[in-house]
């Protein structure tokens, strides 16, 4: 039982390793088409195909072992310039990469290699191969396009009685094997274990390679300080076993991959820590950010009287001191939740290559900032939404060559993807040199579906009136191709973005381009919220949804369509009561109503609507930590969560967009 | 067969220890440098068959001098010349391309030992 639980554990790395070549492979296989006389990129490319041969031949799966084991052939054809880089081959190699994506999600559904068919890939990338080898044959004659050769060898080494720096010797050991291009596949004791010098005067290593015993032999002999090396020939199911029978197996297939990543030149260092483990953490952070919170207020209180001033320091000290350690604290674990936007970023060279080809456009793909971090669950989030913009600058956005030489633009199109951080947010931006969008256009289809008036449409500026795209069933394309163009996309976009508390907008010019910008928080499980007192109540009003507080008197608002309104920033605001707003009132004032001489209203901005919300009394600014209702309520309208205060009382969660969506509903 | 070798160290006191050691073995040492900027350019000056390179040393420190090296001859041996403790120097070292290490304090036979090994001979 224990055996295949290890087995499994051992499956989940190897699955994880796997799926983050073919990422790598992706991305830089659409490079070298780009580059093709790039060494570096010859060499990852050769390497992750190396690795996925070594680790799927080590789990037994025949075929994605062969399919490796010839892209890794074909490159090694590249690396030595036999084989050259066309756009032909870096398709033929992208198709062979979706084969082996294809096998992994199989292998993670089913636990074995799925039944598909590689004969036509194989066949194609033999094609080339076959090319190679008959440019080649005079050269050398070194036929390795079989993969069978490989054995496997237990190579036992036994250092001299008086080695110094056991641990540095048995890694040197390892890199001149790896050096002279034979597989490690384990190491007994574990590879931590050699490294930490908890071994005697002998270990084992766990090799496959097409060398015969004396060549290993003598590999491990020239390294100082060894003694002797005794190689023994291991059936492949014995390695397995081996490999199978160590705990600490899974660390040590790691440990070597990361050693051979460090040998190999600078993959960026990473733990993988479980994302719920980090969100414990996060949720103890925000227990202690309450804490704080709570004992800031018992000083307010103290302060109030004067006898217990030396109690009252001392708290206030605690308090400071404690404040700084959840600052940093809270630092930390938003940074350890937070990802590069290279996870996602990084697939999408591939991706848009492909639509271009589809398309028959030509599209120099550019993608910036991709180290900017962002906390994990949001790169999810945005995922979907950054692929619908991509396909519709492809799409929709630049133009095909003929017609951009027309226009007297370069032929080839430029697609910007770029992120970068802005305070407390992060920017995406999804930039095309294309068509740009037609206000006109929207203009009138907006009309047509009688989203606005004549008149609202006439005093709409372009920038107010381009934002009608985001509107759902809202699409001015003509011909509907297969990607895009079908009225939906944009208002997905929109939402998705909302979702998470981000924003979303557009600037375009007619044929010049268009520019999506997305504005996301770092962080959704902390925000900055504005407290406000309604019918006894405390609520949190997310600052990011807050334009201004104003206090506003009696006597500067008026009447508008029989609603009470007042200017703000020379655009009409109307005030609603947040106390019937949330209880899905109508929250107008009307005529006849009694108005108060003051009306604290906190100014809102978003899904497009302008709005002022009138509260009893304006409570403070804090940081709050967002709890969710829990799924016995559910969701509710106009509800994002709960938070607790300082003093223990729960505080409710405006969700202003919904809130405000109630009140378009219910308005009109 | 000996070879012609250069040695690194800032320590007058260990060049002249190891040269003894080598040079009574029957190796040639054709160049000594106190520094790593002046082992790359002597290296450069010398083409050595070997260097023996201390890590820590002013100027340029032995892990850089082995980049160096290897960025002007990418088939340049070095061994290194490590004290106690410095594991994970060596490792870099290592990572850098230097193909063994010694351990001081030195004794003569591994001295030669690694020598001979890395020269093949």
């Amino acid at each position: 039982m224990t055996e295949t639980f290890d087995m499994e554990r051992y499956l989940g790395v190897f699955l994880e390793e796997v799926e983050e070549h073919i990422e790598r492979l992706e991305e830089n296989l659409v490079q070298l088409e780009k580059n093709p006389d790039e060494e570096s990129l010859v060499q990852a490319i050769f390497r992750s195909f190396h690795t996925i041969k070594g680790s799927s031949s080590s789990m037994g799966f025949q075929k994605m072992m062969e399919l490796a084991h010839l892209m890794e052939n074909l490159l090694d054809g590249v690396r030595k310039k036999t084989i050259a880089v066309t756009p032909e081959l870096v398709d033929t190699l992208l198709r062979g990469v979706d084969l082996l994506k294809f096998m992994r999600n199989g292998i993670a559904l089913e636990g074995k290699e799925p039944e598909v068919e590689t004969g036509e890939i194989v066949g194609m990338l033999q094609h080339f191969l076959g090319r190679r080898e008959k440019a080649s044959e005079e050269v050398e004659k070194k036929p390795e396009a079989i993969p069978k050769e490989e054995k496997e060898y237990v190579v036992k080494v036994f250092l001299t009685l008086d080695c110094s720096m056991k641990g540095v010797r048995a890694y040197l050991v390892i890199n001149r094997l790896q050096e002279s291009g034979i597989d490690v596949v384990s190491t007994n004791p574990s590879l931590t274990d050699l490294e930490s010098e908890r071994f005697g005067q002998s270990f084992e290593v766990f090799v496959r390679t097409e060398l015969t015993p004396e060549e290993i032999k003598r590999v491990v002999e020239s390294v100082a300080e060894v003694e002797k090396a005794e190689i023994t020939a291991q059936g492949k199911e014995v390695l397995l076993e081996a490999a199978r029978e160590e705990k600490k197996e899974e660390e040590q297939t790691r440990a070597i991959t990361s050693e051979r990543r460090k040998i190999t030149g600078g993959l960026k260092k990473t733990v993988r820590v479980d994302v719920e483990r980090l969100d414990a953490l996060m949720n103890l952070v925000g227990e202690l950010v309450i804490d704080r919170a709570r004992l800031e207020d018992i000083i307010r209180k103290l302060q109030e009287s004067k006898e217990v001033a030396y109690l009252r320091t001392l708290l206030a000290d605690t308090t400071t001191h404690i404040g700084r350690v959840t600052n940093e604290l809270q630092m930390e674990i938003m940074k350890a939740r937070m990802l590069p936007l290279a996870e996602v970023f990084n697939r999408f060279p591939r991706m848009v290559r492909d639509l271009a080809r589809n398309f028959g456009k030509e599209i120099d793909f550019v993608v910036e900032g991709e180290d900017t971090e962002l906390d994990r669950s949001l790169i999810e989030e945005i995922t979907d939404p950054l692929i619908h913009l991509l396909r519709n600058a492809v799409d929709h956005g630049i133009e095909p060559p003929e017609e951009r030489i027309a226009l007297g633009k370069p032929p080839r199109g430029r697609i910007l993807l770029k992120a970068y951080q802005e305070e407390n947010s992060v920017v995406i931006l999804v930039q095309d040199d294309g068509r740009g969008i037609d206000v006109e256009k929207i203009r009138k289809k907006a009309l047509a579906l009688g989203l606005v008036t004549q008149e609202e449409l006439a005093r709409m500026s372009d920038r107010e009136a381009i934002e009608f795209i985001f509107y759902s069933g809202f699409s001015t394309n003509e011909n509907v191709t297969d990607v895009s163009g079908r009225g939906v996309g944009m208002d997905i976009v929109r939402r998705n973005i909302e979702r998470v508390n981000g924003q979303v907008h557009v600037e375009s010019e007619k044929g010049k381009g268009t520019t999506f910008f997305l504005r996301l928080p770092l962080t959704l499980a902390i925000i900055r919220a504005l407290l406000v007192r309604v019918n006894g109540a405390i609520y949190s009003i997310p600052l990011a949804d807050v334009v201004e507080i104003e206090k506003i008197e009696k006597k500067n608002t008026y009447w508008v369509n029989k609603t009470l309104t007042s200017l703000f920033r020379g655009r009409t605001l109307p005030l609603l009561r947040l106390r019937d707003l949330l209880e899905g009132k109508k929250a107008e004032y009307e005529e006849g109503m009694e108005i108060p001489d003051v009306l604290y209203t906190v100014v809102v901005n978003t899904a497009r609507v302008l709005a002022g919300l009138v509260v009893d009394a304006i409570v403070g600014e804090q940081e709050i930590v967002i709890k969710s209702l829990g799924s016995y309520i559910g969701d509710v309208r106009g509800l994002g969560g709960a938070t607790i205060l300082g003093d223990g009382r729960v505080s409710l969660i405006v969700d202003v967009a919904s809130l405000l969506w109630k009140m378009v509903q219910v308005g009109g | 067969m000996p070879g012609r070798i250069m040695i690194v160290d800032d320590a007058a006191f260990m060049r002249m220890m190891l040269k003894d050691i080598l040079t009574k073995n029957g190796y040639e040492v054709v160049a000594e440098a106190s520094n790593g900027k002046e082992a790359v350019l002597k290296y450069e000056e010398v083409k050595p068959d070997l260097v023996t390179m201390d890590i820590t040393m002013p100027e340029m420190d032995g892990i850089t001098a082995v980049k160096e090296i290897k960025k002007i001859d990418p088939n340049a041996r070095i061994i290194m010349c490590s004290a106690m403790g410095q594991q994970a120097m060596v490792v870099d070292a290592i990572q850098a391309g230097a193909r063994d290490f010694i351990v001081k304090p030195f004794k003569p036979e591994r001295v030669i030992e690694a020598v001979k090994k890395v020269l093949g001979n």
